[in-house]
């Protein structure tokens, strides 16, 4: 297992409803959660498919013909940035995404909106496909239908499933985007008291 | 650009506005970070990087409306580059900013490429070493375009470049290079056309392969398409403007002149199907924007 740093961008009506998120200790609940209220394990276990995963992943705003809304309206999926800054592969393409760049442009709703709500949180991520086990991420880069481009994949995507645990996530900070200036500026800061920070999972035994 | 190319492609001018001032921002902010803020040098490296990559991002979405604004957002991505020791930094400089490239750098990186196959070089800087970048082949193949295609205006040694081109095993290498994944061979195959005869034969030939860069981009385009929300969010991973088919059109017109080169572009053109032919006309667009300032 892999545990993996991420962010997550979100659009937020406002700042009550941003630090919300932490002080509720709800986390972040994926959209089929949010919509429906209730879910069960046997739902769950229906919904963490490799169908709806693709579903997720490469028709995100198409008909699931299963609940004939569109697909984010119900996905058990939340999708995050984690980036990558490798100088091996910024030789190959001359190109690096970060987890901020992207988070940015996701919870500016692609720059429409001039605030952004970027939650750093941490998951634990399986080194192998595992879409049916709830308690671990999914890598899902390779998943995009034009996987040949996979060295610019610029979400560099990590999907988190159901829900993210709100002591997973260390803080929320707000971004703000004026256009007019050309100026992307960090606003405050909301740190959660309840982070559970991942070294308590480490192997790594100190000297005693 | 005409409103036609960008109903080929089903995107919004305000969208790509939107999304090269948001890349534009994005890159300021990391550049003006104060310096206190970064760990170490790594971390400025990578912050580095970061502004350039952004910066092209701004600069690829720019192509497709505003030539001009997208010429100087590539400068700077390309300054960022060429002070990191990448030879896309040279590539970039060469197409878009030539006065601004560092040419003594690029000759002697050269002779370090060509060194191992050209005994009469051995002993030239033997204490130097290339940048690490420039280690792999793909900076080497934007380097060689770069160089190839200015090496009149700049006289550099046509007898090493032809050493190297010729010699290396990279002429044949299969590695993939730029936005569009192409084979390393091609742009190899391309700079050699630049080294040679500057007549029209030279000129149907470099457009002719950049015709098969833009079959190579409608398919990446069409595929880029199937996911709605990324696609019209222009947030898909893809390049749209393509910054290496303006480029090598650029050092083809700096090469072979405007003229000749938009001539065999718009022949080229012809045969390619829409979205195909995008690449080419944004290459024509750049040319011409170029000829009109220095006219």
């Amino acid at each position: 297992m892999i545990i993996q740093w991420c962010i997550k961008g979100m659009s937020l009506p406002n700042d009550s409803e941003a630090r919300d998120i932490i002080d509720s200790r709800g986390g972040i609940a994926s959209n089929w959660w949010r919509e429906v209220h209730q879910i069960t394990p046997a739902q769950v276990r229906e919904k963490l498919s490799d169908a709806n995963l693709d579903l997720h992943v490469n028709h995100f705003t198409d008909i699931d013909p299963v609940t004939t809304l569109p697909f984010h309206r119900m996905t058990p999926f939340i999708s995050l940035s984690c980036g990558a800054v490798e100088r091996e592969v910024a030789a190959k393409t001359n190109y690096v995404h970060t987890a901020l760049r992207t988070a940015l442009w996701f919870g500016t709703e692609f720059g429409q909106q001039s605030t952004a709500y970027l939650y750093t949180c941490w998951l634990i991520v399986g080194v192998r496909a595992a879409v049916e086990v709830e308690s671990v991420a999914e890598e899902v880069r390779d998943l995009n239908s034009y996987r040949r481009y996979s060295a610019y994949q610029t979400e560099g995507e990590v999907v988190a499933k159901i829900s993210i645990p709100d002591n997973h996530i260390q803080q929320c900070q707000k971004w703000t985007f004026d256009r007019a200036s050309r100026k992307v500026t960090p606003d405050w800061v909301h740190p959660n008291p309840r982070f559970t920070p991942p070294d308590r999972l480490s192997n790594i035994r100190e000297l005693i | 650009m005409a409103d036609q190319q960008l109903e080929d492609l089903q995107l919004s001018r305000t969208q790509i506005e939107t999304a090269a001032d948001f890349h534009e921002s994005y890159a300021s902010y990391i550049l003006d970070r104060p310096v206190a803020d970064q760990d170490d040098d790594a971390r400025a490296y990578d912050a580095q990087i970061d502004a350039a990559s952004a910066l092209r991002t701004a600069g690829q979405w720019a192509l497709l409306i505003d030539p001009g604004r997208a010429i100087d957002l590539l400068r700077r991505s390309a300054l960022l580059w060429q002070q990191l020791g990448y030879g896309y930094g040279s590539f970039l400089l060469a197409a878009f900013s030539p006065r601004e490239l560092n040419r003594r750098n690029m000759l002697s990186e050269l002779v370090l490429l060509a060194r191992p196959y050209n005994p009469d070089l051995r002993q030239l800087d033997e204490e130097r070493s290339l940048p690490e970048p420039m280690l792999h082949p793909q900076q080497q193949a934007y380097l060689l375009l770069a160089a190839t295609a200015i090496s009149r205006q700049a006289n550099l040694p046509t007898s090493v470049l032809y050493h190297y081109l010729d010699r290396s095993p990279h002429r044949r290498g299969t590695a993939p290079v730029g936005a569009l994944g192409t084979p390393l061979r091609v742009y190899w195959d391309i700079a050699r056309k630049f080294l040679g005869r500057e007549d029209e034969d030279t000129a149907a030939l470099v457009a002719r392969d950049l015709a098969g860069l833009g079959s190579a981009y409608a398919e990446a385009i069409n595929s880029a398409m199937a996911n709605e929300r990324l696609w019209f969010n222009a947030a898909a991973p893809v390049e749209v403007g393509d910054t290496d088919i303006a480029a090598i059109a650029m050092l083809a017109a700096r090469r072979l002149g405007s003229e000749l080169t938009v001539t065999h572009l718009r022949s080229a053109a012809e045969d390619l199907g829409r979205v195909a032919r995008v690449p080419l006309e944004l290459a024509i667009q750049v040319i011409q924007g170029e000829q009109g300032n220095s006219a």
